[in-house]
């Protein structure tokens, strides 16, 4: 009796999905044919959220997987620096989001995550405490930075309000990974 | 001066005994002279007086003689024999009146040497010339006499009547000089009187004298005495007077080393002691007072205490008496007690039956609430195997998390070509959430389970333990039962004793009645001695008030 139940409620269940699924696969097709947009990853750091645009990630890892010794302090560093980790057999400095935007709010667990980026001139992965998920955002939703009340100083490049379509995660403040490399590491 | 009193007063006794006993010894000397002198003067004078009579005796004899012979003569009487009788007569008288001549002669002049006064020392001289006078003029009268008895002798009457006139002139002469030497020695007699007279005088005159003087100093000595005793001595019993009225306050000036110092020392101690005695006794009277008060009070308070005991006996009398009655209901509930203890043991017999089957379903309990235990935690083992899927569950969808953002980055990597993937990623990152909340909810249930599952374990051991304890108080109660018919047999005994014991208590309590009436005798005789007490407490009471009032008089 209980095991035909069960087995009702994962077909019901694989049913929502489907049809789920191929409702947003509908609207993906007419979103895009309409207005441009730009995917972020959204992060938590403390209480607030982060997008970081999607280009620049290389890769998405927990902390905790790391080799043995996770991060090792640099002496002398700067301030937003946690530490140098082996990533996939290179050396790459670990920034610490929290540091790099001046918010006083700590590291992030062992259960945290690590963004590696690309594109930069040496290697570097932010910390975050999460990698929430994926957010395509389109680009008139975002507003300028002016309106974002300084969350993040100048790093901060916009904000994307909740209920904007694709934002589906929450409202989240967005990221210029230059100005905050620059500001970081000077 | 520091000569004492004692000695002062000695001293003007002994003066005044000093005069006094030479004013005696003065006296008894003068007594002595006028004493010797009134011998001398009687002695002499006597002696002096009873010769002249015998002198005038024999002048007389020898007239009367000489007569005789004449007259005889004359008569012509013959008888010679008498004549010469009265002859020889004669001239006996005239030798003798010549010694009483020549004696009177001899005394007269002695007592001129050695007379008391000058005036008797003239008078015996007078009379010794007298004498001597006299004493010629008998010489004479014995010459003619010689010549006229020798005519009688030869009876020659006319010789005789010749010479006869002659010699009575003679004889008168001779007469008439004795009486003049006797009216002589009436003189001295006179004079020796007025001599003796004298010495009286002026021995009453200086005896008179020292008395006076002895007087004078007695009236010294008494006021000396006077000045040095009586008025310290007035000065110290005006101040003994203030003392005995009362005041104690004063003291005497103490100067000098004498009886009326040492007395004013001694009376300011005294009197220092006294006001010492005055203030202790009138504290003491103070304190005795109050003493007499709580007496007074603490007797009251006996006299109603004897009154609630008399009381009490009285009670305890009706109570006693009430004893004895239900001492008798006692011994009837007894035996009936007796019975009913016997219907006891027999329903406790069936008791521990009954409690014996209650300690066995009492450990069938026990068995099968450890055997739900049992069967609790392998339950629970069960449901953290569960746990431990549902752990690994977990760790898979955030894998599936983390792979699928990479695919998305993948997937943007790939551009255009890569939209399909992406939308596939999104999807399998939408599943892993959705994996994720479910393990989420199901560690809930999980937990909840596993918190009914130790409420479980706890409440199991619980009534595995109220079964032990529940044994363990069956067991308990078939002893208690058990001890209880022991009991219940020896309560059967126990009252048959106590039957036993009423009985002599019956007769214990006749004893108490008998004692009850002498505690009753005894409360009256003490009812009656604390009134005595209170009645004497009342009287110590006036008495310490009068003793206050007397320690008032004295001030100091």
């Amino acid at each position: 009796m209980s095991a035909r139940g069960a087995e009702e409620r994962s077909a019901e269940r694989a049913r929502i999905l489907r049809a789920e699924r191929t409702a947003a696969l509908a609207r993906r097709g007419a979103a895009q044919a309409a207005r441009p947009a730009t995917r972020y990853l959204v992060c938590a750091c403390g209480p607030e959220r982060y997008g970081l645009s999607i280009a620049v990630a290389a890769q998405v890892l927990p902390i905790q997987v790391l080799p043995m010794r996770p991060c090792t302090p640099v002496p002398g560093a700067v301030p937003a620096l946690i530490g140098l980790a082996a990533l996939s057999g290179r050396m790459v400095g670990v920034l610490g989001l929290a540091r790099a935007l001046g918010r006083g709010i700590g590291d992030p667990g062992p259960d945290g995550h690590l963004v590696a980026l690309k594109g930069t001139a040496q290697p570097v992965a932010l910390a975050v405490d999460r990698v929430l998920g994926v957010a395509s955002v389109d680009d008139e939703v975002v507003e300028p930075p002016s309106a974002a009340g300084g969350m993040g100083g100048e790093a901060v490049s916009g904000y994307c309000p909740a209920g904007a379509e694709g934002a589906a995660l929450g409202d989240f403040l967005v990221l210029d990974l230059a100005r905050l490399l620059r500001r970081a590491l000077p | 001066m520091s000569i004492s009193i004692g000695k002062r007063i000695l001293l003007g006794f002994v003066a005044v005994t000093v005069v006094i006993v030479a004013l005696g010894l003065y006296a008894i000397g003068q007594i002595g002279v006028v004493r010797d002198t009134t011998d001398a003067i009687v002695s002499r004078d006597l002696a002096m007086a009873r010769q002249f009579d015998d002198l005038a005796n024999k002048a007389r004899d020898m007239g009367l003689m000489r007569r005789n012979a004449v007259i005889a003569v004359l008569t012509r009487k013959t008888d010679a024999q008498e004549i010469n009788r009265a002859l020889d007569g004669w001239r006996g008288a005239a030798g003798d009146a010549d010694g009483i001549f020549t004696s009177l002669n001899r005394s007269a002049e002695s007592y001129a040497e050695n007379a008391t006064s000058p005036a008797r020392a003239a008078i015996w001289k007078r009379l010794a010339q007298n004498i001597a006078d006299t004493a010629a003029q008998f010489r004479q009268l014995r010459t003619a006499s010689e010549a006229q008895i020798s005519a009688i002798t030869a009876r020659d009457a006319d010789a005789v009547e010749a010479r006869n006139e002659e010699i009575n002139r003679q004889q008168e002469a001779v007469l008439r000089g004795i009486d003049r030497g006797r009216d002589v020695l009436d003189e001295g007699i006179v004079a020796g009187q007025r001599a003796v007279q004298g010495v009286y005088e002026s021995s009453r005159l200086s005896i008179l004298g020292t008395l006076a003087a002895c007087a004078l100093l007695s009236i010294l000595v008494t006021i000396l005495i006077s000045r040095a005793v009586v008025r310290p001595l007035s000065i110290v019993m005006d101040f003994v007077e203030r003392v005995g009225s009362g005041d104690l306050s004063g003291a005497l000036p103490a100067r000098g080393n004498d009886e009326i110092a040492r007395l004013s020392r001694t009376l300011n101690a005294m009197v220092g002691g006294l006001a010492e005695l005055a203030r202790t006794n009138r504290a003491a009277t103070a304190d005795l007072n109050a003493a007499a008060a709580e007496i007074r009070a603490s007797a009251q308070e006996q006299a109603a205490s004897v009154e609630e005991q008399f009381a009490a006996v009285q009670e305890t009398a009706a109570t006693v008496d009430e004893i004895t009655h239900s001492g008798a209901q006692i011994t009837k509930r007894a035996g009936e007690v007796i019975a009913t203890a016997k219907a006891t043991a027999q329903t406790s017999r069936q008791g521990l039956r009954a409690v014996a089957d209650t300690a066995k379903a009492m450990d069938a309990i026990r068995e099968q609430a450890e055997a739900v235990a049992g069967n609790i935690v392998t339950l629970s083992e069960k449901t953290q195997a569960i746990g431990d899927i549902i752990e690994t569950v977990n760790d898979i969808s955030e894998r599936t998390h983390l792979l699928a953002l990479n695919a998305a980055i993948e997937a943007a990597a790939a551009g255009e070509s890569g939209r399909s993937f992406a939308v596939v990623a999104a999807e399998m990152k939408q599943l892993a959430d959705q994996a994720k909340a479910a393990t989420v909810q199901v560690r809930g249930i999980l937990g909840e389970i596993q918190r009914g599952i130790n409420t479980s374990v706890m409440l199991t051991e619980e009534a595995v333990k109220r079964a032990a304890t529940g044994k363990t108080r069956s067991d308990t109660t078939q002893r208690t039962i058990e001890e209880i018919s022991a009991r219940v047999e020896e309560n059967v005994q126990t009252f048959q004793q106590i039957v036993a014991s009423t009985n002599q208590q019956q007769l214990g309590i006749e004893q108490v009645m008998g004692a009850l009436q002498n505690i009753r005798q005894a409360s009256q005789q003490t009812a009656a001695g604390t009134r005595e007490v209170e009645a004497a407490s009342a009287n110590l009471t006036e008495l310490a008030q009068a003793l206050m009032a007397l320690a008032e008089r004295y001030r100091h």
